[in-house]
């Protein structure tokens, strides 16, 4: 679908009715959306606003728990042996009228199989025996909870509309794709099934459905290149419970375009960053509320195979030059109490902190608080030397360091500036480089950057270890691929082989990919954990230094009975949930009855 | 005349050729990919690492793989045959059909601000040439000459913040409400209107200034020239001396300019189109060069190449119309011969009567 095109036939557009009395729940919304959309769910295309209102999940992950969900479209599930049993609610119509039942999940399970989704590294096979059942069988090594947060999670598409994509040979050519490229990646790719499977999903991706035929809480209406419009489905099996007649998605495709819309009154819900002086301004207007709530780490990733920053004592000498509450106050002035500063650059945000390690281990930690004495101690005794303010590298070199941040980031541009201040006053020239987002990655993996931004997001602690140290991983790392466009870089370039506490000498790339699929939350988590903070602690091969503040901006004026909001404005669960899952959060405050239209 | 026809259509042909070329592999050689662009977008929504990495996977899929040379000849053997490909962050929509329902929109807005900013500006301009010694004047022309000078982009964010923020008489962005249907209906023919207001106003506030001082230049230089002076000796009448002698004549550069900005306004306004969400082929264009979707960006370079490329190619068919001379460089020597021998050369675009 495209931005509104002229050449858009009447049918292509849903019908739009009357303008309803009541207001629509009128959102706000960061980053937006593009030019050009697909009502493909398949499709990178896909506006992410529609997921989980439209489309719903199996079920929603409620952190910081891995292992609490709450039953979407799958009313329970248990592991009976290597099985995952998943029981779909009964009764449950898609918006054209037809049965929700096992097809459409064992049909996208499938499908989206073709493109690399649905966590098929976590299992070896699923089946549909009854209409209402799905069953999953772990691969061998993967624990069931790992399978069950890979498949839950997952928004399930009609059968009736994507069923016709699924070829006859494709579940067998799934299984012998995935068991293939548990040994050999590669080799996987270049086999019949792979191929087949390249094939399906080719079509399957240049598919552009005319409308869209959900099972959620809303119905799409329209959209353009300014708005989403959707409206409440009174088929969602917890309509009842839904207060909004409507959405209307506002398409903020940057900050400064939404700040006015909220000191204007002109929207109800703002998920942007919000600067100090926003947050002032807002204060000021007593139907304004901001909550804050915890949300993904921000890590600078050290080149660690360019020279000096090869030398441990110099990664450490830069985290002790790092002001990170100072960097946090100028991203988000005084929010509470330092919500989000890292207490130690260990690579955990501080629950995960809480909830993984012992107090006794915590203390063990170097908090690495702000110490040039240190600084200048540790590069001194690595051959560097002062000449003048600046310091100079053993080789004779000035010392210099180039930071590249993403530019449409705003609140790490903000942090960020506060660090090359201090870096530069420490003696250390630095540069920093605010560049558009195609070009993080390639510049990291390429080894372009002396230190690169990059965020971790996950409830598993090891896969947010293996989020930068592994390589690919199950979700991906920066730490020497070996596949797709950066095969052969270095990226990270940490190890591959490193002394880690209590693992000895392993290769880390691929110890943490492993670790990551297949260890369990439970006492041997725990363990591996503590190795790897103490790992990153002492190492330093990169500095988590912000834990991101989502701050959610609510106006009472049109929408009241939001959900409670702690002391400080410091977020409860529901808006946690809001903060680590986007929609899913939302869909939950919804089932909860929370944001109701003024009588 | 029918060989310089042919020379411009080979140099037209070549000229199409030589850009189509460079722009594959420039855009090639920017730095950063598709997939690092969408991760990057989808990281900063704030989207968890398995989100994120299921919309990456589907981009990655159809990322194209073989080697550029490989890609060039595949692309060349597939424009010439009509085909623009498929879009790579939207796999769904073909180049064709994206470009198809962006250009209405950026002829709307583009078009009609060029014909209000010219109108307005060439009307401004011809006062401003008439009355040039009156401190009006003079006062009009510092105004005309700071609102040219202005950034389109800074005049839409002025009018955003005001008219749509502020004080909500338009709406802040796109071509028409989420609330009508699309198709020939006064609703909608409505909304469009209401949302073309604030782009065209910023373009036209900001660039018919230039039409108005390239139009008073012109006329200032042709009120001095001798045919002027001659025809006002002879007591023609101030009507005809203004549309005749000096309107025609003044108006002729600004007519090529406008000409070659019809080729120009087939590539949209990226600033105005882009702060406004409004879905022409700047705003297309903008959006591809940030996400590195290498085939909507040459599908767009390809249409403001051929547009522009074309006006020039018209234009100069045109001009031997006008001015014989152009086609032939020879008889433009027998002119220049005859004037000597004494012959009546006709101003071009003038009259001698």
């Amino acid at each position: 679908m495209l931005g509104g095109g002229l050449l858009t036939s009447p049918a292509e557009a849903a019908p739009v009715s009357a303008f309803n009395a009541a207001p629509y729940l009128n959102m706000g919304e960061c980053c937006g959306w593009g030019s050009t959309w697909s009502y493909n769910p398949f499709s990178s295309a896909w506006p992410g606003q529609l997921n989980d209102l439209v489309y719903l999940p199996l079920a929603v992950q409620v952190p910081p728990s891995m292992t609490g969900f709450v039953p979407q479209l799958a009313s329970s599930w248990q592991a009976q042996g290597n099985n995952l049993v998943v029981h779909l609610r009964s009764g449950l119509k898609w918006q054209d009228g037809s049965a929700f039942t096992s097809k459409d999940v064992l049909d996208t399970a499938l499908l989206q199989g073709t493109e690399g989704n649905f966590n098929w590294s976590d299992f070896t096979n699923v089946t549909a025996p009854t209409p209402d059942e799905v069953v999953f069988t772990a691969r061998p090594g993967v624990p069931m909870a790992t399978l069950e947060q890979g498949v839950l999670i997952h928004r399930i598409f009609p059968a009736s509309v994507y069923g016709s994509f699924v070829t006859p040979n494709l579940d067998q050519e799934e299984v012998a794709y995935y068991n293939e490229a548990a040994k050999n990646q590669s080799a996987a790719s270049n086999s019949a099934a792979g191929k087949a499977l390249s094939a399906v999903f080719s079509k399957l991706s240049e598919y552009s459905p005319k409308k869209l035929v959900g099972n959620g809480p809303f119905q799409l209406v329209n959209m353009t290149t300014g708005e989403i419009k959707l409206t409440k489905w009174d088929g969602f099996f917890d309509a009842s419970k839904v207060q909004q007649p409507g959405i209307i998605f506002r398409n903020g495709s940057s900050n400064n375009l939404i700040y006015p819309w909220l000191i204007g009154n002109t929207t109800d819900f703002s998920n942007a960053y919000l600067p100090p002086t926003i947050i002032s301004s807002l204060k000021n207007k007593s139907n304004w509320h901001v909550a804050i709530a915890n949300s993904f780490e921000f890590n600078l990733l050290f080149n660690n195979k360019r020279y000096p920053f090869n030398l441990t004592k110099v990664r450490q000498a830069i985290a002790y030059v790092f002001p990170r509450a100072t960097m946090v106050t100028a991203t988000y002035g005084t929010v509470g109490p330092g919500a989000a500063v890292e207490p130690h650059p260990d690579g955990l945000s501080p629950w995960m902190e809480g909830s993984y390690l012992t107090p006794a281990e915590i203390k063990q930690l170097n908090p690495y608080n702000l110490d040039p004495a240190k600084a200048t101690a540790l590069l001194k005794s690595a051959g560097f030397h002062l000449s003048g303010s600046n310091w100079i590298m053993p080789n004779g070199k000035p010392f210099t360091l180039s930071i590249y941040i993403q530019s449409s980031a705003t609140d790490v541009v903000q942090s960020m500036e506060v660090a090359v201040n201090a870096l530069d006053s420490f003696g250390i020239q630095t540069t920093l480089l605010a560049i558009p987002g195609s070009e993080i990655v390639p510049d990291l993996e390429t080894g372009t950057a002396d230190m690169s931004w990059v965020t971790t997001v996950n409830l598993d602690p090891l896969l947010e270890f293996a989020d930068v140290l592994g390589r690919e991983g199950p979700n991906g790392g920066y730490n020497f691929p070996v596949l797709g466009t950066y095969a052969g870089d270095k990226g990270l370039g940490f190890g591959p082989v490193a002394n880690v506490p209590g693992l000895g000498k392993v290769n880390v790339p691929n110890t943490i990919d492993t670790q990551a699929a297949t260890v369990a939350p439970g006492k041997r988590m725990d363990q591996l954990v503590w190795d790897w903070a103490r790992l990153v602690n002492q190492q330093v091969p990169y500095i988590q230094w912000e834990n991101k503040l989502h701050q959610y901006a609510f106006s009472t004026t049109r929408y009241t009975d939001w959900p409670p909001l702690g002391k400080n404005g410091q977020a409860t669960a529901l808006w946690n949930d809001l903060s680590y899952n986007g929609n899913p959060g939302l869909l939950l405050m919804m089932e909860h009855g929370y944001i109701r239209p003024r009588a | 005349m029918s060989r310089y026809i042919a020379r411009r259509v080979v140099a037209s042909l070549a000229i199409i050729y030589i850009v189509i070329s460079l722009s594959f592999f420039i855009v090639r050689l920017m730095p950063g990919n598709a997939v690092s662009a969408l991760e990057s977008q989808l990281s900063v929504q704030g989207m968890t690492t398995q989100q994120i990495d299921a919309q990456v996977n589907a981009i990655y899929a159809v990322t194209p793989k073989a080697p550029l040379w490989r890609q060039y000849f595949t692309y060349i053997g597939h424009v010439l045959e009509g085909k623009l490909g498929r879009s790579i962050i939207n796999q769904s929509e073909t180049v064709l059909h994206i470009i198809a329902n962006a250009l209405p929109w950026t002829i709307f807005i583009v078009g009609t601000s060029l014909i209000i900013s010219f109108v307005i500006g060439i009307a401004i301009g011809s006062a401003l040439a008439a009355l040039q010694h009156t401190r009006a004047a003079k006062a009009v022309s510092f105004v005309v000459s700071v609102l040219s000078s202005i950034p389109n982009y800074l005049v839409a964010i002025v009018l955003l913040y005001l008219l749509a923020d502020i004080h909500p008489i338009f709406p802040t962005g796109a071509a028409y409400s989420v609330n009508v249907t699309v198709g020939f209906n006064i609703a909608f023919i409505g909304s469009v209107i209401v949302h073309g207001v604030l782009p065209i106003a910023a373009y036209v506030i900001t660039s018919f200034g230039v039409w108005a001082l390239g139009m008073k230049g012109s006329a200032v230089s042709v009120l001095g020239s001798e045919y002027v002076r001659a025809a006002e000796s002879r007591g023609l009448s101030r009507r005809r001396l203004t549309q005749t002698y000096v309107g025609r004549n003044s108006m002729l550069p600004q007519v090529t300019t406008l000409a070659l900005s019809v080729g120009f306004m087939f590539g949209g306004s990226i600033f105005i189109e882009t702060y406004f969400s409004y879905p022409g082929i700047g705003y297309q264009l903008d959006q591809a060069i940030n996400s590195r979707d290498y085939s909507v960006m040459m599908g767009c370079f390809i249409l403001i190449t051929v547009a522009v490329v074309v006006s020039n190619f018209l234009v100069d068919l045109l001009y031997p119309l006008v001015d014989p001379r152009i086609a032939s460089p020879g008889g433009a020597r027998s002119v220049a011969d005859r004037r000597a021998e004494g012959t009546k050369a006709m101003p071009v675009g003038g009259s001698t009567a």
